[in-house]
């Protein structure tokens, strides 16, 4: 991102003025758009009798309560949900983009009939909502095969789906980025194709890499409704379906319900906080270019 | 690289790099959409292993499914609104971040927090602070429009809606806003100052057309997204009350998953698809019209 630039004229009390009603402004923007997650915070340490009489109090008049984050944690099964995020989301994107990877280097510098075929297929794809494939899908692989509930089928759906837009985009970056003249050296000095790919191209496409990271793992790391469709037991649960279970059953114990939705966005919030300017430039990226 | 290699080793090499997405897009995206294509053409109920064959019945069955054409006016008017309050929301904030407030990098980090988390936590954090923290503030301020929660009523739920799919996606928008203010040149803009224009004359002429593939690319990613709301949607207000704000996507799951009519919900999905398709090729085709070069 360019830097901002000052503005040229030449500041008078108008402009200093103007400048602080500006400032002002975006700051209550701000504070409003934020209120939301503050008020769940503060009534997570609350007992519920305080959060239903006064969710605006600040503090319990018996204290913080942390009573509210043990109960979460174990009804939720937090700690389950969680693996079971980090092992779906995890595989799932390393997969995405080591096959995607390959494939758009393979599409960029072939003229074979197959490859065209599909990339355009995959491009094409990208603007189908998942609405449409959902009800097949689950007909397909609930009662054809009866392979649902299973984290492998998931993971697998998830790159079948992902990796359109991950070759896209990596298609459009070796060819810009990656020069020819690197590989032809590398051919001449007896690489074969997949050496050339691991050694020299791969390496080369880190920037993009990151941005598909980035992107697939907000995507995936909340998505609810493609593992409400695959996952229908507890123990394969993760955690968008976690707190929806977790919801349902106790939506009365708001004491707890806050606690858990705390510790649901705090990891994400926490990752945030180190890795803003890359996923702030991911996003940037994933959009302008798709 | 090419010519010189034999059809077998194309096919080993198209296998060993392709192989593995190829495979699993054509599995689980391409005979899918096959396969839901001839899904519109039965009456399958989902268990049993018959799937009787109705020809084009399942497409009338759609023309007179009442619930399904409210549900998609509801998400037409849900999606209009939204995006236009998106959009302009986004872009003066945008206007406002690039125009030398310190700060700029925090506040837009900020800004974009709540894109980092699912519609479900999103739809649950938002159910509370409608239906106790709103309603909590008629205690002592008194305001008859915050008395009962927005989410008991037909008219307010629709408004929660739209206000947290605003507040959403506008954090998103922004992103890419800013990056549209920052790209415009600055001697165009220095030699329009210098001809004596305004500073809103600036905007208007100079800023606004040079962020022509901006707006472009807002307006479809906002348009796509809010077309398919689903998540949000079944958090913050599960459709109700009454189905008055259950939007064509959670239509589709009903029908399907819980009504058993795969056939008819699969239609209604296609539906869908192509009425978004149709909405959003329209708008990126105006959209392109008015892009100029600098």
């Amino acid at each position: 991102m360019a830097k901002e630039t000052k503005s040229v004229q030449v500041g008078g009390t108008r402009k200093k003025v103007l400048d602080g009603v500006k400032t002002i402004f975006v700051v209550f923007m701000f504070l409003f758009y934020m209120i939301p997650f503050i008020m769940v915070i503060l009534n997570s340490f609350k007992r519920k009798i305080n959060i239903v009489k006064n969710p605006l109090m600040l503090i319990d008049d018996k204290g913080v309560q942390f009573i509210n984050y043990v109960k979460a944690f174990d009804e939720m099964d937090f700690g389950t949900a969680f693996f079971n995020s980090i092992l779906v989301t995890g595989f799932s994107v390393g997969l995405i983009i080591l096959f995607s990877a390959m494939t758009a280097y393979l599409f960029v510098r072939t003229d074979w009939l197959a490859c065209k075929i599909f990339f355009a297929l995959m491009v094409a794809y990208m603007v189908v909502p998942f609405q449409v494939i959902m009800i097949p899908l689950v007909s397909i692989y609930g009662n054809i095969f009866g392979i649902l509930n299973s984290r492998t089928t998931l993971i697998f759906m998830n790159l079948g789906f992902g990796t359109g837009m991950a070759i896209f985009m990596c298609h459009g970056f070796i060819k810009t980025n990656v020069p020819l003249a690197l590989e032809e050296a590398a051919k001449i000095d007896g690489c074969t194709r997949l050496q050339i790919f691991f050694q020299i191209v791969f390496p080369l496409m880190k920037p993009i890499i990151s941005t598909i990271t980035i992107l697939n793992v907000l995507g995936l790391w909340n998505d609810y409704l493609l593992p409400n469709l695959v996952l229908g037991k507890k123990a394969l649960y993760t955690l968008p379906l976690a707190i929806r279970t977790f919801y349902g059953t106790f939506s009365n114990d708001l004491g707890k319900i806050m606690a858990a939705l705390v510790m649901i966005v705090a990891p994400i919030i926490l990752v945030y906080i180190f890795l803003q300017k890359y996923i702030i430039g991911g996003v940037v990226a994933g959009a302008v270019k798709s | 690289m090419k010519s010189k290699e034999s059809f077998m080793s194309k096919c080993t090499t198209f296998l060993i790099f392709a192989g593995p997405a190829v495979i699993s897009f054509i599995l689980v995206v391409i005979i899918p959409m096959i396969y839901g294509v001839y899904l519109t053409f039965t009456s399958w109920d989902g268990f049993s292993n018959a799937k009787p064959f109705v020809g084009l019945a399942n497409y009338g069955a759609v023309f007179q499914d009442k619930a399904f054409w409210t549900a998609l006016w509801i998400t037409v008017k849900y999606v209009f609104l939204s995006v236009i309050f998106i959009n302009a929301i986004a872009f003066i904030l945008a206007y406002l971040l690039t125009s030398g407030i310190k700060g700029q990098n925090f506040l837009r980090a900020g800004f974009f927090t709540p894109n980092l988390i699912g519609g479900i936590v999103l739809g649950y954090i938002w159910q509370f602070i409608f239906s106790r923290v709103i309603v909590n503030l008629n205690d002592f301020m008194n305001l008859p429009i915050f008395a009962k929660s927005w989410l008991s009523s037909p008219g307010g739920a629709f408004a929660a809606m739209v206000i947290v799919t605003t507040w959403q996606y506008s954090g998103y928008m922004l992103l890419i806003y800013i990056s549209g203010f920052v790209s415009v040149s600055q001697d165009l803009l220095e030699a329009a100052r210098i001809d004596g224009g305004s500073s809103g004359q600036v905007t208007r002429y100079i800023t606004i057309p040079m962020m022509m593939p901006s707006f472009v690319t807002c307006l479809f990613l906002s348009l796509t997204r809010c077309f398919k709301v689903y998540d949000l949607n079944l958090a913050l207000t599960g459709g109700g009350p009454y189905d008055s704000t259950k939007m064509a996507a959670m239509h589709i799951y009903t029908q399907a998953f819980e009504n058993h009519k795969y056939g008819v919900g699969q239609a209604e999905a296609l539906v869908l698809f192509l009425v978004m398709g149709i909405i959003a090729f329209i708008q990126i085709k105006t959209g392109k019209a008015k892009e100029v070069e600098a």
